[in-house]
């Protein structure tokens, strides 16, 4: 028993020494990186990462996977954009519509990963090519600028010394927590990923869950989306390219089984966190973009080789 | 009120190109302890599945205290009485004992917010039962023995307050002095009127806490001993 204890703490703290042993290794190394600005920026930087990947952990629990969220993001922010500039649409009702369209489009991966049985892998592959193609349709291959005065906010505000996304980061986590850990729902996604079958004889609806939880994953997607549109203040139609592999790299460095039924939101925001503060560290020792992609991928595979060897 | 607690009836189940149930009658008495034997394939798994509503039966019927039932799911048939202990595991192993347990019914309070308080006391009453008191409600499934998982499976049988339980091969996976133990269990729920389908290929387990048998022969009954 206790050297089952001594394993978890390992295991639920593995991921904490990593990204506490980079905050130091950074902070020794260069002057700027404790700075109070620099690390309300990193929390920036990360926050729409952040929101994503409390979605894509619900759909991990449940052994899924969703590739379709970085094309979701520009597929909604080039939507929202074209109906506030182009149609003259009230910014809120064009938020809210956005927001549908996510939502919508999660729901599609789920219909077609739980009613055409598509291997969730696959089923969001086909919709991340069809959200970006899309998002250049929308466009017609160009940005969409002159976004409505006071839009800005949601991506660039500020509350008290706080970034307005980084608040929204926290309120997720928060939410995403509480309905992952106290509620039915939650724990069905445990349920789901861990034995499907079980569940199933359980009398747990498997199918109306896994739905939910694709849908879920785009209303995130869609808020981050927002966020997005509203800090770089203009519609790209090549917004999120490769960011749902950033998403799935911080899940899975958060401790979260790529199949399925295990891991936890605090490590998750650890493994966010972790992105984060390499991508700043690194920008700020001056290591160019190619290298910190090879780290980041060598951070990964350090993380995760770690916890299946201290799973042993 | 029958004199059967449980009474199949003419059971028939096909399969594309096999009648693997052909016309099965199995009674059960209230507190009994009813075997079923037979060889691989003579239809004692697709007669569990039939009567704890994973498979529908083609033909006959089954009677619960002389009430024609209808199981739509595993999940209806443990609510009205009937409930079964897989051979393989189904539990799931990310989830809390008392989660497994109390799986699709966990206690609720504010706000639909799981009420852990409760949930940790009802299990820690069922594992009293089987003098599990040692286990914590939280540990999680995948951190027990194979052994303590087979009694959590049968823990969350009993849970829902079944009138009939069905135990397939439940003795694969336990030591002798579980088994032993297992078997005291069983004769103490047999007191408070629990009545059991105990499936087996060991002929002296069977001997050993078996009432009555029913030995079936290519999707037959074929006869029933008493043991006692």
């Amino acid at each position: 028993m206790n050297s089952v204890s001594i394993k978890n703490i390992l295991k639920t703290f593995g991921i904490v020494i990593v990204l506490v042993v980079l905050v130091i290794f950074f902070g020794l190394s260069t002057d700027t990186f404790f700075k109070v600005g620099n690390l309300f920026n990193v929390a920036r930087q990360v926050s729409l990462l952040g929101i994503v990947a409390v979605g894509m952990t619900f759909v991990m629990l449940t052994g899924g996977i969703d590739l379709s969220v970085g094309s979701i993001l520009a597929v909604v922010g080039v939507s929202v954009a074209k109906m506030m500039v182009v149609y003259g649409v009230h910014p809120v009702a064009a938020v809210t519509a956005g927001m549908l369209i996510g939502t919508a489009l999660g729901f599609l991966n789920g219909y077609l990963v739980v009613k055409i049985d598509i291997p969730p892998l696959i089923a969001t592959l086909g919709m991340m090519t069809i959200a970006r193609g899309m998002s250049f349709i929308i466009t017609s291959g160009l940005p969409i600028y002159n976004l409505p005065d006071g839009f800005q906010f949601l991506g660039q505000g500020y509350i008290g010394v706080i970034p307005f996304p980084v608040i929204v980061m926290a309120l997720v986590f928060f939410l995403g927590s509480v309905l992952l850990n106290q509620t039915f729902l939650g724990r069905y996604f445990y349920a789901l990923g861990g034995n499907e079958e079980a569940a199933r004889l359980s009398g747990i609806d498997t199918k109306k869950y896994k739905l939910l939880v694709y849908s879920l994953v785009g209303f995130m997607g869609s808020i981050a989306a927002i966020l997005l549109l509203s800090r770089i203040n203009s519609g790209q139609p090549t917004a999120g390219s490769g960011f749902e592999l950033d998403v799935v790299t911080a899940v899975v460095l958060g401790g979260v089984s790529i199949s399925g039924g295990e891991g936890k939101l605090s490590g998750v925001l650890c493994g966010v966190l972790i992105m984060g503060v390499l991508s700043n560290g690194l920008l700020i020792m001056n290591i160019g973009e190619y290298y910190q992609a090879v780290i980041k991928g060598i951070v990964l595979l350090t993380a995760v080789g770690f916890d299946r060897i201290s799973k042993k | 009120m029958s004199e059967w607690i449980l009474e199949a009836k003419g059971i028939e189940k096909l399969f594309p190109g096999v009648k693997a149930l052909d016309g099965v009658d199995l009674q059960v008495r209230e507190g009994e302890v009813h075997a079923l034997v037979g060889e691989n394939g003579a239809g004692k798994s697709t007669l569990m599945l039939t009567l704890s509503g994973i498979y529908q039966p083609d033909g006959g019927g089954i009677y619960l205290e002389g009430e024609k039932m209808h199981f739509s799911s595993p999940h209806d048939a443990n609510h009205k009485g009937i409930s079964i202990v897989f051979q393989e595991l189904s539990l799931i192993p990310g989830l809390s004992i008392a989660e497994n347990i109390f799986a699709n019914r966990q206690p609720v309070g504010k706000f639909n917010m799981i009420d852990w308080d409760v949930l940790y006391s009802r299990t820690r009453e069922l594992l009293a039962l089987f003098e599990l008191d040692n286990l914590d409600p939280s540990t999680l499934v995948k951190e027990l023995s194979v052994a303590n998982q087979q009694l959590i499976e049968i823990i969350k049988a009993i849970s829902y307050d079944p009138k009939v339980l069905i135990l397939d091969e439940p003795t694969s996976s336990l030591t002798e002095h579980e088994v032993t133990q297992l078997f005291e269990n069983i004769r103490k729920l047999k007191k408070k009127g629990l009545s059991f389908i105990y499936i087996s290929h060991h002929l002296s387990e069977i001997f050993e806490i078996a009432d009555r048998v029913s030995i079936l022969r290519d999707g037959k009954d074929v006869s029933i001993i008493s043991v006692r």
